[in-house]
């Protein structure tokens, strides 16, 4: 009998329901560190989480130690006729979508490919530009996790994750410019190749600094700039819209935004992070419209908020982390792109800005939207060009508002930074500055 | 769980054993590690989250012909097969150039005195009370929901290297924070919050009811006060954020780990180069008590230090892990940290504080004809030369005087610039280590944050015109 079969078994006997998450990973990875190779890691982690239901209610317990099932099994039956309502009920079957999210050859790579990949990486970096010293890193995992429930479904699934970054920097007193470059996706390919082209284009672009006097401009945020949107993502969740900390509770069918803006969360978009064949409770996953044409569609759920809320689990129970419940979460947030490049925006500028690193998203209100955030890289555009760096600014507003009044353009380039997005052009955007 | 099990029986024996595989080597480090959390929340109107888990773990760091390999691990069976992993995967970066400050050997047990221990808390007890915060701020007239929630963790830590340590050291921590929402006049929702927390003692969260009332009111507040208007200005932070100002705007430079292999940081951050006023003095230490930065040994087995990294407006000292310090000729300054097994330590910051000075509020208030008065921490970010942060409440300054409230109050700054613009500090200092860290994929590592009243010139303040 398996872990799983024997913790289900003994689960069972004590509550109404039971389901069992068991998962484990496998990491390699390479850092290099002003531009030399410094270390590598091979890294293992299991652990399994068990969910019980009685009454209603859920007890929740999370290990690495699976030694001893009795007591895994006797910590969550304890918990849970203090634990939190739990109103869905386990499905008796699971059905795993069709998905990409498993690369045979990114489960392949070894330190030593890393090792030669990155290397050459840098070394094409320092090629093109001597200035600047270079710090990266290249990181393959393969995980695995099983989920079973005490109704008879289970289902396993396998999944590659990528993660790395370039990071060009050059040091003088009074003026430290650094750039990076990062993919986070389900596969290993070229992006480190991409990263040395942009990192470099970039610094170059940065060579220039300038000057703007504070004001509101034209506005381009990038893909990278994006971690703004946190108040957008917390306002589509129905753990939020039932807690009544989402502005948008009873607003399903209306226009809350530009006609321009199409926001769904993709399940089954391939070689994305968050893609799997089933939600961390065994839900299919699937595409769920949230914004069409600026218009609410939905929200994302769990199997409690969709049973809370009369409507069909939308397989985004996710776990963050093997010791947390699993709760509503996005599998992959689309931005559906327009279609003008990030060049054809830019031309199209009299005079404005381009914004492509902040810092702080974390400082503003989670739920408001308002923020106040430091531009780590910002360009100043005139007639149509960049025409240098602007140093020492802040970006004012409030998301909800800027993506319903302040949409001039939608770019067409998608980029994953979290959220999978393109360039947006924002009109009256307030900067701040020390000039 | 009884408190007392071992992570491993014979732990000392079988991690001697594990180390002599290390013979091809500089050096090896073997950490063990368990930690148990327990994590509740209430949303609104009822329980949302009630979480335990438990975590075991390992891993082995070493230095082989100049470059690093590390392996972590749960099952704590086969060490030595795990140390010939960190070998192996080392080789497989041919040899680079690390080299290490030599290592005097520590054989220490290290157990923390805790006044109230959150494990020995009924769950039932620690619901009620938290339950109880929740339905005052929701009581509270305009609030339209609450998150409320507890959290403790505690740790214990075994570390022994090649080198002859063999350190055992725990640390725990138990905190509430408490969060009110109403909606702003565009039906935005707006919110407060405020903490406790303690590294000793359960029973710093007893007795908040006031606290959640104070929450809950200055909710209403904020969602009817103003927005601040960007600009310049001088700006008096308070002690709580003092200590986050300084952690970000200064302590972040301060960590020789990117100033050790780059030669124009090392002209910049030159010692002895004039940072600000003889007034400033900033110092970081995992001695200070209590604090969420405090222990015995850092994860490299160095002592923990008080560092003075600014005396008297001067750059005096950085921060340092072993290797860090023998690249630069200095000295470990005991500030190797990893936020648990699965990572390898980093040069990080433990308490970091500016030392108290000269002034009074007061005095700072006195001739500012407008400005702001910037109140707790609201997160904050570097990128070594720039930085930023946002304050959890925010006041204009009148003609001298603390007046109505603003909100959304963020500063961002380059930071030579900024500590020369610090004029005046009081001596009020406190401490605070409710926060936590991040850097690289390691976050929230605990630290302790300290200052008094500090005034900063010519700020620049985010916000809309």
């Amino acid at each position: 009998m398996t872990l799983i079969d024997e913790i289900l078994n003994k689960a069972k006997a004590d509550s109404d329901a039971a389901e069992v998450f068991q998962t484990s990973s496998e990491t390699t990875s390479c850092a290099w560190s002003a531009d030399k190779l410094k270390l590598a890691e091979a890294k293992e982690s299991s652990g399994i989480a068990l969910r019980v239901l009685i009454d209603g209610k859920v007890g929740f317990f999370a290990t690495s130690k699976i030694d001893d099932p009795d007591f895994i099994v006797k910590t969550a039956c304890d918990l849970a006729p203090l634990g939190s309502e739990f109103a869905g009920e386990l499905p008796a079957e699971f059905k795993p979508a069709d998905v990409d999210s498993f690369d045979e050859d990114t489960a392949k790579v070894d330190a030593g490919k890393l090792v030669t990949v990155g290397n050459d990486m840098v070394g094409k970096a320092r090629d093109a530009n001597s200035d600047a010293i270079y710090d990266a890193k290249l990181d393959r995992s393969v995980i695995t996790a099983e989920i079973a429930n005490s109704n008879g479904a289970r289902a396993t699934f396998e999944k590659t994750i990528f993660y790395g970054y370039l990071y060009g920097s050059i040091t003088r007193e009074g003026d430290v410019l650094g750039i990076y470059e990062f993919d986070h996706s389900g596969a290993f390919s070229s992006q480190p190749d991409e990263w040395v082209d942009l990192t470099v284009r970039k610094l170059k672009d940065a060579s220039n600094v300038v000057t703007i006097p504070a004001g509101e401009y034209p506005c381009i945020l990038t893909p990278k700039a994006l971690d703004i949107l946190g108040p957008l993502q917390s306002a589509l969740n129905a753990r939020m819209v039932l807690k009544d900390m989402s502005p948008y509770k009873d607003k399903v069918g209306e226009q809350v935004f530009d006609p321009r803006i199409n926001i769904d969360d993709d399940g089954l978009y391939g070689n994305m992070p968050g893609t799997q064949p089933v939600d961390d409770e065994g839900i299919t996953s699937q595409v769920t419209p949230l914004i069409e044409k600026g218009v609410l569609k939905g929200f994302i759920h769990d199997l409690h908020t969709a049973s809370k809320m009369g409507v069909e689990p939308t397989g985004n129970g996710m776990r963050a982390g093997l010791s947390a419940n699993p709760r509503a979460g996005y599998s992959t947030l689309v931005f559906r792109p327009g279609d003008k490049t990030l060049e054809e925006l830019i031309a199209g500028i009299e005079k404005g800005v381009l914004v492509d690193q902040i810092m702080g998203a974390h400082q503003a209100s989670p739920f408001s939207g308002d923020f106040s955030v430091s531009v780590n890289l910002g360009y100043v555009i005139e007639n149509g060009k960049i025409i240098g760096r602007f140093k020492d600014g802040m970006l004012a507003g409030n998301v909800f508002r800027m993506l319903k009044d302040q949409v001039l353009e939608i770019g067409s380039e998608l980029k994953y930074t979290g959220v999978l997005a393109p360039p947006i052009l924002l009109d009256k955007m307030t900067v701040a500055t020390g000039g | 769980m009884s408190k007392e099990v071992a992570l491993l029986p014979n732990v000392r024996e079988r991690l001697d054993e594990a180390l002599k595989t290390g013979a091809d080597a500089a050096e090896v480090e073997i950490r063990l590690e368990e930690t148990e959390s327990t994590n509740i929340a209430f949303q609104k109107d009822a329980l949302e989250t009630l979480d335990k888990g438990v975590s075991a773990g390992g891993c082995v760091r070493a230095l082989v012909n100049g470059s690093w390999g590390f392996a972590s691990f749960n099952s704590l069976e086969n060490l030595p097969g795990r140390v010939e992993q960190a070998i192996s995967v080392a080789k497989a970066l041919g040899s680079g150039t690390g080299k290490l400050f030599p290592h005097e050997p520590h054989t220490d047990s290290i157990p923390i005195v805790i006044k109230r221990d959150p494990r020995d808390v009924p769950v039932t007890e620690t619901l009620d009370l938290i339950k109880n915060y929740n339905e005052i701020m929701l009581k509270s007239e305009g609030i339209v929901s609450t998150l409320s929630r507890y959290m403790h963790f505690h740790y214990r830590r075994i570390f022994a290297n090649k080198s002859g340590s063999f350190i055992e050291q725990e640390k725990m921590r138990a905190t509430m924070v408490l969060l009110a929402m109403a909606p702003d006049p565009d039906g935005m929702m707006q919110d407060a919050r405020n903490f406790a927390s303690s590294l000793i003692d359960y029973d710093v969260i007893l007795g908040k009811e006031a606290l959640a009332d104070e929450v809950a009111k200055r909710a209403i507040e904020v969602a009817n006060a103003p927005r601040v208007k960007g600009g310049v200005y001088p700006v008096i932070v308070d002690p709580d954020l003092t200590g986050t100002f300084v952690h970000e705007a200064f302590g972040h430079l301060s960590e020789a780990d990117f100033v050790y292999e780059n030669k124009d940081w090392q002209k910049i951050l030159t010692l002895g180069r004039k940072m600000g006023r003889p007034i400033l003095n900033i110092t970081d230490g995992a001695t200070v008590p209590d604090q969420g930065g405090t222990y015995k040994f850092d994860d490299e087995g160095t002592p923990a230090q008080l560092t003075w990294l600014v005396k008297d407006g001067i750059l005096n000292d950085r921060l340092h892990s072993r290797e860090t310090a023998e690249a630069l000729g200095e000295k470990p300054t005991g500030n190797a940290r990893a936020i648990n097994y699965r990572h390898a330590p980093i040069v990080r910051m433990t308490n970091t504080s500016i030392e108290p000075g000269p002034n009074t509020l007061d005095e700072m208030l006195a001739d500012i004809k407008y400005g702001i008065y910037a109140v707790r921490p609201h997160g904050g970010q570097t990128s070594l030369e720039q930085f930023t942060f946002g304050a959890d409440e925010g006041f204009e300054i009148v003609d001298g005087k603390i007046g109505k409230r603003l909100r959304n109050v963020s500063i961002s700054g380059n930071l030579f610039k900024t500590l020369e613009n610090i004029d005046m500090i009081s001596d009020d200092r406190k401490w605070e280590s409710v926060g936590g860290c991040g850097k690289g994929e390691q976050a929230p590592l605990p630290v302790g944050t300290g200052g008094p009243h500090i005034r900063i010139q010519d700020c620049i303040v985010g916000g809309e015109s």
